[in-house]
């Protein structure tokens, strides 16, 4: 055989999901190579509120962390602020005054300002330190919930759920999707909450110490905005392209290497390695855009703020050339203007974290909701001893609707009697014993043991 | 790279100029450039024309910036892209032992994760490991050079922050590892029980199980509560360093301040060389903890890359092709594991004449399948000789041998691809006669042709769309496009029914006259009508012969012979 090409590579290894038979999971099924941080959530609102439920149970120590969210982030507005009375007092421009008291020598001010930064800043560490411990016992226990609600339903589920998603499609429910939900939980929930008030505070101080500086730094918020949207765009696409010539390959990988003997038998190495590099190529030229886009992010949002600092710097230099502002104001305002950004780029980069959790949240919870074998039979379940009689009764079956397998299938088997089946292959005789243990409900007919119909 | 942190370091600079001249207007200390600004300017101009060049800074630093992230994004991706190459090759290159060593899936994640985690550590690497250590090298100077002095804070507190980091990353590390290990018996719980849900579920050990689950899931959540509560420390530890640095820098420094031994903008662009020395500092420990990340990575992949394959292709001559198909065993011993004691094959010999049909019997794990697979050196004998047509099977090239013998594997797969692409592995150029031929052999044809799209029906993801049985024929018809003058299936019927199998066999007969054919089976039915029957048992031939021959003198063989006559004859009335 020759290689094939790119195209039909592509085709074979990266199939979009496939209509399932009758499944447990709706039909909906997420082939193994599928990209997973692309694959945005479909219900966000009711899966984001699925996942506070979880949270739940922990109330008080989820005030308890936004209290200490907003005493950590005061505490760290507080502490860049107190180098404006430090600076003025040390240049002399204002009168020796703090909180209310005047000090005649500069060094005891100067000593006082200090005591009450050191305590603003260990509040702040003390406080950022709770948070994280409080958010850390929470999402330890939620995800171990999430977990053994997982595993409870899993042990639940109908034999025919296992047959439409491979083994490794349920593995990676547990360990890819809880772990981008515990990710989530762990930072992005304090990240979000602390940079909004961040941003917020700052946006506060750099009023109440400048006005015209404030203005300079809002010109630059919608250069931002702008600038990282047409970044993020450019990135998102080419990463959606680097992930999917990711899925082809590690496809194309997985089936080779898996028939690796196979390959060697039939003397098909070279054959492998022509299309094996033709998908290497493929995936270095995505990839190598995705990255790109991805990392002048950082530099081009970092020095468009440069400009806005610089632009702020020699505006305030102005501005204090002509007493509309001190010294001390500048220092801390151009402090203020480089923090402004931080918190605006902090969010964003939350975003695929957020989005690659909701997905993961989602195809969690289509486990938990797909429908569990039905047990209506309690009266039976316990004490009675099976004597082992028999019964088919016009018992019709197929694993997929359209393609019947036990066709109207009558049999008894009396105690102790030994039965056996004997047929060409594909003739249902493993079906039989699976309908028999219940691991798939039969269409039609009943099956009895002991006089007792098998569902019950 | 270096643009952008020279950048970096530059800007407080700068700023410092803008509050001490334009403002306070002191002109000590500064070099005769900005001097001569300054005086040509006039206050208002100056402060313009250095925040003009602070944004031509910033400016240069996005270009530095961009540059940055276009050569080091093309290197970590040229970088993966060969290296998956380089691993690809290897493997292909492997024997059967050396797949047998790793496992298939193993080689599989270390393609595939492990790469990438590797990518994204050289990424990483790249943006970050020049820049963190360049970065805090480059303010230290920057510092050193404003006020040596008010530096000595610094020779405090960086030592005492490294410490402090190293203590938590040492001291963390085998949390870290018991997490790990949780999170894998985790795995391995729910791995056994979503292979083997029929066995849990016919026994009614849900309950158990979930209970199970539990525990592990707890011990996981512990062990990783004791790693995460060693992290959460960190940042606030570092941030109280950093803290407790500033309030000392200002004290001190402010103490210089009124001397006039410092201005006011460099205690301010002090401040920020600070806080960039530490926040650099913290960067450099991140990677450390990325980099024993990407090292287990990069031992796994390297593992491959350093094993041997033991088969080595160096057939003296490339021109032997197998012609006749006479096979010769001399002495031949083999052993799957150099230093253990049991012998898999123990001294055989045997001689296979051209054209003949060879079965081969025994009970499960005697050695059959090892006996073909050294036919088709996919392992070497460890003593003793294989000889194809008189040639030691070492001194053809592996690429001739394997073209000369059509092997129908136990496992057998089929890959993704139509039917047609699928049986076009055996012989690539094979006209639209052959391939039906050979299927009509290997009695594929008429499932075949029932498909709507025929030969080019799309077979899902290793032939998952069809029955077992259809599978091996379809691996037969594959094998037998080869035109191979030795035939080898192992066990390859076994998922057929016995009236299918017995016209796969008659159509052998009929078609692959001049071909050496070799049946290992657990039938007696798919063996009975071959010129020679091999009995094996422990590694050993216990006998040859025809079935005739054998039920007079084969223990063994009337063993097995009659424990499956009883079932035989049931199966001849079902047909």
């Amino acid at each position: 055989m020759s290689s094939r090409t790119l195209e039909e590579l592509q085709k074979q290894y990266n199939q979009k999901p496939q209509e399932k038979k009758r499944g447990a999971f709706g039909g909906r099924r997420h082939p193994p190579h599928e990209p997973r941080n692309t694959s945005k959530p479909k219900d966000m609102k009711k899966t984001i509120g699925r996942l506070l439920s979880y949270l739940a149970p922990y109330k008080f120590r989820l005030i308890l962390v936004v209290v200490c969210i907003l005493v950590s982030t005061v505490a760290s507005l507080m502490g860049a602020y107190i180098m404006r009375p430090i600076i003025n007092g040390l240049v002399g421009q204002k009168a020796l005054s703090f909180f209310g008291f005047s000090f005649n020598s500069i060094l005891h001010y100067l000593a006082a300002i200090l005591v009450v930064v050191g305590i603003v800043y260990l509040v702040g560490v003390v406080s950022s330190y709770l948070q994280f411990r409080l958010m850390l016992s929470v999402t330890l226990k939620s995800i171990e919930k999430i977990r053994n609600e997982l595993f409870q339903k899993l042990e639940k589920l109908p034999v025919r759920f296992f047959d439409g998603d491979s083994n490794g499609e349920i593995m990676s429910r547990f360990t890819n999707d809880v772990d981008n939900i515990d990710v989530m939980l762990h930072n992005t929930v304090i990240s979000l909450f602390s940079g909004s008030i961040l941003l917020l505070g700052t946006f506060g101080m750099m009023l109440v110490t400048n006005i015209w500086l404030t203005l300079v730094t809002v010109f630059f918020v919608p250069v931002f905005l702008k600038l990282g949207g047409f970044i993020a765009k450019k990135s998102g696409k080419y990463y959606i392209g680097q992930q999917a010539a990711l899925g082809t390959m590690n496809g194309y990988i997985e089936e080779t290497v898996s028939g690796q003997k196979v390959v060697k038998v039939f003397n098909h190495e070279e054959t492998c390695l022509e299309e094996f590099s033709l998908l290497n190529q493929d995936l270095r030229q995505k990839q190598f855009k995705a990255q790109f886009y991805g990392g002048i992010m950082g530099p081009v949002l970092g020095n468009t703020s440069q400009i806005s600092y610089a632009l702020t710097a020699g505006l305030g230099g102005v501005l204090c050339l002509h007493g509309l502002c001190d010294i001390g104001a500048l220092a801390v305002f151009v402090n203020y203007s480089r923090q402004f950004t931080r918190p605006i780029d902090m969010i964003s980069q939350q975003m695929s974290t957020i989005f690659a959790a909701l997905a993961g949240a989602e195809r969690v919870f289509a486990i938990m909701d797909s429908e569990p074998e039905t047990e209506e039979g309690q009266v039976f379940s316990e004490g009675l001893r099976m004597r082992g009689d028999v019964v088919l009764k016009d018992v019709t079956f197929g694993y997929d609707p359209e393609k019947v397998v036990l066709k109207g299938i009558s049999l008894y088997a009396h105690p102790g009697q030994k039965i056996a089946f004997v047929g060409s292959t594909g003739a249902g005789k493993t079906t039989v014993t699976n309908v028999l243990n219940r691991f798939y409900e039969i269409d039609k007919g009943t099956i009895t043991i002991d006089d007792i119909p098998i569902q019950e | 790279m270096i643009v952008e942190v020279i950048g970096e370091v530059v800007m407080p600079k700068l700023l410092s100029y803008i509050i001490d001249f334009g403002v306070d207007g002191k002109e000590d200390k500064v070099p005769a450039v900005i001097q001569w600004i300054y005086r040509a300017c006039g206050n208002d101009a100056f402060v313009a024309c250095i925040a003009a060049g602070m944004i031509l800074t910033a400016i240069i630093m996005m270009i530095g910036g961009i540059g940055g992230a276009y050569f080091g994004g093309k290197a970590s991706v040229n970088f993966a892209a060969d290296l998956r190459a380089d691993v690809y090759h290897k493997i292909q290159k492997f024997s059967f032992s050396n797949i047998d060593k790793f496992s298939t899936g193993s080689l599989i994640t270390r393609l595939t994760n492990d790469i990438t985690q590797l990518q994204n550590f050289v990424n990483m690497m790249l943006r970050m490991f020049f820049r963190a250590p360049g970065m805090m090298i480059a303010a230290l100077i920057m510092a050193i050079l404003m006020n040596p002095t008010l530096s000595l804070v610094l020779a405090v507190a960086v030592p005492i922050l490294i410490i402090s980091i190293l203590i938590l990353v040492i001291t963390g590390f085998p949390k870290f590892t018991r997490m790990q290990t949780k999170i894998d018996e985790l795995n391995a719980t729910v791995q056994e029980n979503v292979s083997n849900i029929r066995v849990v579920k016919s026994f009614v050990r849900e309950d158990y199980e979930t209970q199970k689950f539990g525990v592990a899931n707890k011990n996981l959540k512990e062990a990783s509560g004791s790693a995460m509560k060693q992290m959460v420390l960190l940042q606030p530890l570092m941030t109280f360093f950093m803290n407790i640095t500033t309030i000392a820098v200002f004290w001190f420094g402010g103490n210089m301040l009124l001397d006039g031994s410092m201005t006011t903008g460099e205690l301010a662009a002090f401040v920020t060389y600070i806080t960039q020395i530490l926040s650099s500092l913290m960067m450099v420990s991140f990677l450390f903890v990325i980099f024993s990340r990407a090292l287990a990575s990069g031992k796994r992949v390297a593992e491959i890359l350093d094993e041997t394959p033991d088969v080595q292709d160096n057939g003296k001559d490339k021109t032997f092709t197998i012609q006749k198909g006479d096979i010769v065993f001399e002495n031949v011993s083999f052993r799957y594991y150099k230093n253990s004691e049991e012998s898999v094959l123990d001294s055989i010999s045997l001689h296979i004449e051209p054209g003949q049909t060879i079965g081969i019997i025994g009970s499960t794990g005697c050695g059959k399948t090892t006996l073909v697979s050294l036919i088709d050196r996919l392992y070497d004998v460890d003593e003793g000789e294989v000889l194809i047509d008189g040639v030691n099977v070492k001194d053809y090239s592996l690429e001739n041998l394997h073209a000369g013998i059509g092997m129908v594997l136990q496992k057998n797969l089929l890959f993704s691809g139509t039917i047609e692409d699928n049986l076009r592995w055996g012989d690539e150029n094979a006209s639209r006669e052959e391939i039906e031929k050979a299927c009509q052999s290997a009695q594929a044809a008429k499932f075949i042709e029932s498909f709507e799209k025929g030969y080019q029906t799309d077979l899902g993801q290793g032939g998952t769309n069809i029955s077992g049985g259809q599978k091996q024929r379809l691996c037969i018809a594959r094998a037998l496009l080869k035109k191979p003058k030795i035939l080898i299936l192992d066990d390859s019927t076994s998922a057929v029914d016995t009236a299918t199998e017995r016209l796969i066999r008659k159509a052998f007969q009929d078609n692959l006259k001049d071909s050496t054919k070799i049946i290992i089976a657990q039938r007696i039915d798919s063996v009975k009508d071959a010129d020679k029957i091999v009995v094996m048992n422990e590694g050993k031939i216990t006998g040859v012969g025809t079935s005739e021959e054998l039920l007079k003198s084969n223990k063994e063989y009337q063993e097995i012979y009659y424990s499956q006559m009883d079932k035989k004859e049931g199966d001849e009335h079902v047909l």
